[in-house]
């Protein structure tokens, strides 16, 4: 009996004419996330991909890499016979026992693409039904509420027969939707923000701004390893490090201390959209959170926003605190998020920041400065890093 | 560069490296052996047991281990098993967590411990000891040079106190930070630890010296190496190494003190002069100054002497790596929160030259000068 990964992708199948397109980019992130699993086939169905050439003992791990990759909606691990009646009802049973062993109450769902088959789906399913039953002592027929499911697949010429299904993360194949300039401080919101538009398919840049000393060098690489992580679900991502020190301090002496992190957060906002347009990256992504810290108020984010003529993506925007910190531990970044090394935000930090900045009193501010000119030099002390493969 | 975190670790002298490299190419045989190759290679462990002995100024047995930790460990867990798993602990509020922390696990296995205070000086008083001992008192746990402020405790007297009150108490000192720079008398310590990477040895050998094996039990059970207390085959090449440092030490171990203290001094009063506030004080041990720059995070200065090249460390190296926290050894001396959260270790080694001082005075003081500038409002 021969096995096989029936992997079931989203959203895409609601797409038309460019189908392909996004089913290309799937099978694309396919083969990356199965690299290491020697030579894999992937062979289209109806919504859905049938994964097979993998070393059969690595199949557990292969469907783990699997359910990391945007776009999969599920994959099952499933048996392939013969469509004869008599192969399918003997796989039927040998899975069930292999993986639904503790029992419990079951329902057999049957599809049949093959309508020439002698039994129709209901036929099918009440068959293989009546042989689990009769195979195994601790299993009952529930049909409306069973424990599992037993599926049997019918097709031209095979059967797929499998009971587990394991979620993917659904969204959209990377690639498919552009590239954003991800705005990556050391923090828990950021990381979650860039996961969440990777997720809709989007591949990132990230960018992160760097004051030695008032930052240490384990800051920088606390946000390294964040990148890493975010790199590991499908996509390599250049991070830039960009030298801010000047900036900040420039801030910090010059200008109202009411207004550094506003001002700051401009100086941010100028330099990623720079570097968003350089790397051809199609907006900016902040994991800002309306009314989490004083620069995230509306107010705040309206004088932020408006030195910006790219759009800017905040996906967590409507989040609470401890919905974001769910996600952060599910993708895996919370941990190193909560190494206790400042970032660059919290060192200039003025007591009383102000909550609702009015856009002349931050130009009158930023008149005090030469932007261009510190910015320039901030880009030039910059570096950029490849992090993760290829 | 400018290495001045040697409380942290030390590069290893000349000398040690040559003989690590000694016992994994040449005389590389296990002491356990028959042949006569293993006879001088056990023949050379006991030798530097015996160096140990003399570098500490005691009699008794040396175990060796893998780290201070360890030896901490087997000292106190030995301690503890040895007297049944129960009774009473008594340790100090500025351990290293090699020993606080034990002491908690002690605790959760049922011991009774006691956390003493220290004075502004880092200092515990004999008598205040002897008042916590107690009849069922089984181990008192002192730490013989702070690492973090450099305070010397008295160890020869609160062992005294300790022994005048219960004879029947066992007295460790972690001896880490102490260890050929800070001499003490030892004729009532019990258990000793020491460390071979503090003075130029290399990582990965450590020792606890034992005035009664009988008092402590293993913690590491095994094939019976180091009469039983320490299983696993002998770490021929660190012990190697630790031999030829002390050799070096026992040449030249006291115009090296005399040097590490005034080398100490020189630099103390340059970061005075350029605003510094010290908290390590001139009875302290000769290698640590400790000193606090009030307003400017200890991570910033740090950072910003790193980028000069000058390595120093915010309180223990074993405690930055969890970066912003405040030392809670700073703040059990009773140094102010915000002078702790300000306050960098530098620690001297017989490696670092005079010159050394001048030159990182200079750079500490105008990186601290420009920092202020940027504190936070």
């Amino acid at each position: 009996m021969d096995s096989i990964i029936l992997l079931r992708y989203g959203e895409i199948h609601l797409k038309g004419l460019n189908r392909p397109f996004f089913e290309h980019k799937l099978v694309q992130a396919i083969r990356v996330a199965a690299r290491g699993f020697g030579r894999i086939e992937v062979e289209h169905g109806q919504g859905r991909f049938f994964i097979s050439g993998y070393e059969p003992a690595r199949q557990e791990e292969l469907m783990a890499a699997l359910c990391r990759v945007f776009g999969v909606h599920s994959v099952s691990p499933a048996a392939v016979v013969g469509s004869d009646m008599q192969e399918v009802r003997a796989a039927a049973v040998e899975v069930t026992k292999a993986e639904q062993g503790q029992g419990g109450s079951f329902k057999v769902e049957a599809r049949r693409s093959n309508k020439h088959y002698p039994l129709n789906s209901m036929e099918i399913a009440a068959d293989v039904g009546e042989c689990v039953l009769d195979a195994m002592d601790n299993v009952r027929v529930n049909v409306h509420d069973p424990d599992f499911r037993v599926y049997v697949e019918v097709r031209a010429e095979r059967a797929f027969i499998y009971t587990r299904i394991l979620p993917g993360p659904g969204g959209m194949p990377l690639g498919s939707a552009g590239k954003a300039m991800l705005l990556l401080s050391g923090g828990i919101d950021s990381p979650v923000a860039g996961y969440m538009l990777m997720r809709r398919g989007v591949e990132l840049e990230a960018v992160y701004f760097n004051s030695p000393p008032h930052t240490t060098e384990r800051a920088h690489l606390k946000v390294k390893k964040l990148a890493e992580v975010l790199s590991s679900y499908g996509c390599p991502i250049r991070l830039h490090s960009v030298y801010f020190t000047e900036i900040q301090e420039a801030i910090y002496e010059r200008c109202d201390g009411d207004y550094t992190v506003i001002l700051m957060r401009r100086f941010m906002m100028r330099i990623a959209q720079r570097l968003a347009q350089e790397a051809e990256c199609g907006c900016l992504l902040t994991g800002e959170n309306l009314g989490q810290v004083a620069s995230q108020t509306m107010q705040a984010i309206t004088v932020t926003n408006a030195i910006c003529d790219i759009p800017v993506f905040r996906p967590l925007i409507a989040y609470d605190k401890n919905e974001i910190v769910d996600k952060a531990q599910q993708i895996g970044t919370y941990d190193i998020s909560i190494e206790p090394y400042e970032d660059c935000c919290t060192v200039f930090v003025p007591k009383h920041p102000v909550t609702k900045p009015r856009m002349k009193a931050v130009l009158i501010e930023e008149r005090k400065l030469d932007i261009d000119a510190l910015i320039e030099r901030a880009l030039e002390k910059s570096e950029t890093t490849l992090i993760g493969l290829e | 560069m400018i290495y001045l975190d040697n409380s942290a670790t030390t590069r290893a002298f000349e000398e040690a490296a040559q003989a690590v490299q000694d016992a994994l190419r040449e005389n590389y045989f296990n002491p356990s052996a028959a042949y006569g190759q293993a006879i001088a290679a056990q023949q050379q462990a006991q030798a530097v047991r015996k160096a140990v002995l003399n570098a500490t100024g005691r009699a008794g047995e040396v175990i060796f281990t893998a780290s201070g930790t360890e030896a901490d460990n087997l000292a106190i867990q030995g301690a503890f098993t040895a007297a049944g798993c129960t009774g009473h602990y008594i340790t100090t509020s500025v351990e290293h967590p090699a020993v606080l922390e034990t002491m908690q696990a002690l605790e959760s296995r049922g011991a009774r411990v006691d956390v003493l205070k220290v004075d502004r000086q880092g200092h515990l008083s004999p008598e205040a000891l002897a008042q916590a001992v107690c009849e069922d008192t089984v181990l008192v746990s002192v730490m013989h040079v702070n690492n973090e402020t450099g305070a010397v405790q008295d160890i020869g007297a609160l062992a005294a106190a300790v022994k005048a009150k219960n004879p029947r108490v066992l007295f460790h000192s972690d001896g880490v930070q102490a260890f050929c720079r800070v001499m003490a008398d030892q004729r009532d310590v019990d258990l000793y630890t020491v460390s071979g990477h503090k003075v130029h040895a290399g990582k990965g050998i450590a020792a606890l010296a034992v005035r009664d094996l009988k008092r402590i039990r293993p913690v590491i059970y095994g094939g019976g190496q180091e009469q039983g207390y320490r299983s696993g085959t002998e770490n021929m090449p660190g012990i190697a190494a630790l031999g030829a440092a002390l050799e070096q030490w026992a040449l030249h171990g006291e115009a090296w003190r005399a040097g590490l203290g005034a080398m100490r001094d020189d630099l103390g009063a340059r970061l005075q002069a350029g605003g510094g506030v010290l908290n390590s004080t001139s009875d302290g041990a000769p290698h640590i100054v400790s000193v606090a720059f009030a307003g400017i995070r200890a991570a910033t200065l740090q950072q910003a002497l790193a980028d000069q090249d000058v390595l120093v460390s915010t309180g223990s190296a074993c405690k930055s790596r969890g970066g912003a926290r405040v030392s809670p050894v700073l703040l059990a001396q009773g140094i102010p929160q915000e002078l702790a959260q300000s306050t960098i270790r530098i620690s001297l080694s017989p490696l670092n030259m005079p010159r050394e001082m001048e030159q990182a005075g200079d750079i500490i003081c105008a990186a601290a000068a420009r920092l202020k500038r940027f504190i936070r409002r």
